[in-house]
């Protein structure tokens, strides 16, 4: 057994070399400021919208459709008070859920504090919004929803086709944003009715630092950053060509290689959910049909923090959730999956990548055992 | 304004501290480690900290680099041994009409209308100087009265109080900011300061400290019941409570075992106060292995179940050494206060617990009877719990911060 287990991939992941060796390459050749007259500058503004069109091309989606940010939270941030900002003269409500990543939560909240109504929908206990709960919230006032695609936590894949089709038909103007930080890369998008759509590139083995939001033609956004023209005035402040470089070849390699990962994660994922027994240690979510990458569950009797410290201990990394949670003492979105408390404190989310193998999985399996059976 | 053609002076902050403890040959350690602890507060080496016949004396290094009073006052305020501060002015040039000038300019950009009662007081360090101190003063004070129409002479309470220092080099000043003040640090004993990620007791360290206690700490730490940041929070700590000492020796406990051992072993309402008498016994042995004459603890009375006086009663006996208990009259607030002002408080509030609430019982015994709880541990005695504590302190890791 190797020393390292790694299994909070979901939180961000390691660079792969070719990732490395892209970002490298930048730094050595097209060090120059993509927005300077010279060529130096010609050439770096080149990589730039090598890797736009690279990613635009992977999402049916055009080249100035991409907006650079610095990663999944900038780019849920730009949206949301981006479009709250554009549109707040069409209307005052903004429609998202329960449980959301704390990147689209809280500017909900800091809108909310601006005098914006906000609904936050409810999920079930598998995690899933109710789209009839979303259509009968959609009014003419509704100036955006915001959804994510996979649960951070539980690993949920709302079905974004239908609710963003079922705002569409109840208030075409409503905007619909979608975070797609966890599912970028590693399962399909379709695009057809949402307008804007989060991505990050750490969690697809890119650097951290680079990330984008898809902006959809004629949606028209402020920008949270002002400062030139860059990104079509969408985004001031010298585009990171050596982090879109890096993004340009993880995101490429992410969807050839999708079909794959997703079998080798799913036969880990497969191997770990098998401890549960229903009664004491169970699944969180949906069982059948979430996200192959993240595995979230409760060891009823245990607290997560406890069962992070000690698998931690022998060289194994999970999350107790999400974690940008975790830092604070605030609920877990899981409490709203309807859980008991005992079931969300004691929740580990195990999350993987294509490097993880079956073999790590026997190894946390009887760490885990051991844990159960020595942690009080 | 700093070193202007007609009246060159300098800005500069001279310190005063407690007479009491600088008998015989201790004096000039002292002040040299007075010296040190005011320049590792300052921070950075742009400064000059400098004895003079019986005060500090702190100046930029660099002469056209002017000194912030502000940020001086607020480093040096809670250096141990203090009594107080002053942001003065420095002249080399000690002539009587110079001085009388630069009396005037700087009382009058202090209260340019000139609106106020005053009084002069000069002290001549140097006796060889040419004036008594009396006469410098009427000479001062009848020209700045003379220039000033609003200006009046008051010797009981008056608005500025301008004092006079004539020392190798001539100083003024108004405002005299009250120091930590206490005694020099390590001048009372050592003591082993039982110390968590808590608020209360860094806050108890620091009031030990400045009564002269040199300060070491004891952790303890329960991996995996409580997290690494836990124990990185309390290093932080430390650390801070380092800048007023100086340094001081850490030592990190690891209390899983023994902890499992009274969790699987005590009725959980008792737990607390079990626990608490185990980390006592600890961390006497430590203080003894650093020559230590007391346990220093945050215990504040009644704040907690395990602060009640039967709770402090039962927990004593586990320790021969006194414990020292700075906080026990201190309400809550005022805690708070303090550790704002000592700056901990932003770390204690970090949000990684140092004790796992596991073991918290809910309703812990707020009357434990001594002669019980002692006959409880008794028992349990040879039954684990003093290998195991053996090997706690054993395995203690001793850190220098």
């Amino acid at each position: 057994m190797k020393d390292i287990v790694y299994f909070d991939n979901a939180a961000s992941t390691k660079p792969t070399a070719e990732v490395m060796g892209a970002f490298n390459k930048a730094c050595n050749d097209c060090y120059g400021n993509p927005s300077s007259a010279h060529s130096a500058g010609v050439k770096a503004e080149a990589i730039v919208n090598e890797s736009k069109n690279v990613i635009a091309s992977l999402i049916d989606a055009s080249c100035d459709e991409i907006v650079f940010t610095s990663g999944g939270t900038e780019s849920n941030n730009m949206a949301i008070f981006g479009i709250a900002e554009r549109y707040k003269r069409s209307g005052n409500h903004i429609i998202t859920t329960k449980t959301e990543h704390p990147s689209v939560s809280a500017p909900f909240k800091s809108l909310e504090q601006k005098g914006f109504k906000v609904t936050y929908l409810d999920v079930c206990d598998r995690g899933y919004v109710n789209e009839e709960s979303l259509y009968a919230a959609v009014c003419d006032d509704t100036i955006l929803v915001s959804i994510h695609h996979v649960n951070s936590e539980a690993g949920t894949i709302q079905k974004i086709d239908k609710l963003s089709e079922s705002v569409k038909s109840k208030n075409r103007e409503t905007i619909f944003h979608c975070d797609g930080v966890q599912a970028f890369g590693k399962i399909p998008i379709n695009l057809k009715n949402v307008d804007l759509y989060s991505m990050s590139g750490h969690k697809i083995h890119c650097v951290k630092g680079i990330g984008c939001l898809y902006v959809k033609k004629g949606i028209k956004i402020s920008p949270l950053l002002y400062g030139g023209s860059h990104q079509g005035g969408l985004r001031g402040g010298t585009e990171n060509s050596m982090g879109s470089a890096a993004f340009g070849v993880a995101a490429k390699t992410a969807y050839d290689r999708m079909n794959e990962s997703h079998q080798k994660v799913l036969e880990v994922k497969n191997r770990i959910l098998e401890i549960a027994d229903g009664d004491r240690i169970l699944i969180n979510g949906d069982k059948n049909n979430s996200s192959p990458y993240i595995l979230s569950m409760s060891f009823l009797g245990k607290k997560g923090e406890v069962l992070l410290h000690y698998l931690d201990d022998k060289g194994l990394y999970v999350s107790t959730g999400s974690a940008c949670n975790e830092r604070k003492k605030s609920d877990s979105g899981l409490a709203h999956f309807g859980y008991s408390k005992d079931r969300v404190s004691s929740v580990i989310r195990f999350s993987f990548s294509r490097f993880n193998t079956p073999e790590e999985a026997d190894y946390c399996i009887s760490v885990l055992k051991e844990a159960l059976e020595i942690i009080v | 304004m700093n070193n202007s053609n007609e009246l060159p002076y300098t800005k500069v902050v001279l310190v005063k501290y407690g007479e009491i403890a600088l008998r015989g040959n201790n004096r000039s350690a002292f002040e040299n480690r007075l010296c040190g602890a005011i320049n590792k507060s300052l921070g950075g080496t742009s400064y000059s900290v400098t004895k003079e016949q019986g005060r500090i004396l702190i100046q930029k290094k660099e002469i056209d680099d002017e000194l912030d009073y502000d940020y001086v006052v607020k480093r040096v305020k809670l250096v141990m041994g203090i009594v107080g501060i002053c942001p003065a002015i420095k002249t080399e040039n000690q002539d009587i009409e110079h001085l009388r000038e630069l009396a005037l300019l700087y009382i009058k950009q202090i209260a340019p209308k000139g609106e106020f009662s005053f009084k002069v007081e000069s002290k001549r360090s140097d006796k060889r100087y040419p004036i008594k101190s009396n006469e410098v003063s009427a000479l001062i004070g009848e020209h700045i009265f003379e220039s000033m129409e609003n200006a009046s002479v008051r010797m009981k309470n008056p608005d500025i109080l301008l004092k006079l220092e004539l020392r190798t080099d001539a100083y003024m000043y108004i405002d005299t900011i009250k120091g930590v003040g206490g005694l020099p640090y390590g001048s009372t004993g050592r003591g082993m300061l039982l110390l968590s990620g808590g608020i209360d007791s860094p806050v108890a360290g620091f009031m030990a400290a400045k009564r002269g206690v040199l300060i070491n700490c004891a952790y303890f730490h329960s991996p995996p019941y409580t997290s690494e940041r836990a124990f990185i929070k309390v290093q932080d700590l430390a650390k801070r409570l380092s800048d007023f000492t100086g340094g001081l020796t850490f030592y990190k406990v690891n209390f899983t075992d023994v902890q499992l051992f009274l969790y699987e072993n005590v009725l959980h309402k008792r737990l607390t106060i079990l626990l608490k008498r185990a980390m006592l016994i600890i961390s006497e042995r430590l203080a003894k292995r650093e020559y230590c004459d007391c346990l220093i603890t945050g215990d504040s009375l009644g704040q907690v179940a395990s602060q009640t006086l039967a709770a402090i009663r039962a927990q004593s006996s586990a320790a021969t050494l006194p414990i020292i208990r700075p906080l026990a009259g201190m309400d809550k607030i005022e805690i708070i206060n303090l550790a704002e002002q000592i700056e901990t408080y932003e770390i204690s509030i970090r949000p990684y617990e140092d004790c796992c609430t596991i073991f918290v019982d809910k309703h812990p015994e707020t009357q434990p009877k001594q002669d019980i709880i002692e006959s409880i541990e008794r028992q349990l005695w040879d039954k684990g719990l003093s290998d195991l504590i053996d090997a706690a302190v054993v395995g203690a890791e001793r850190i220098l911060v």
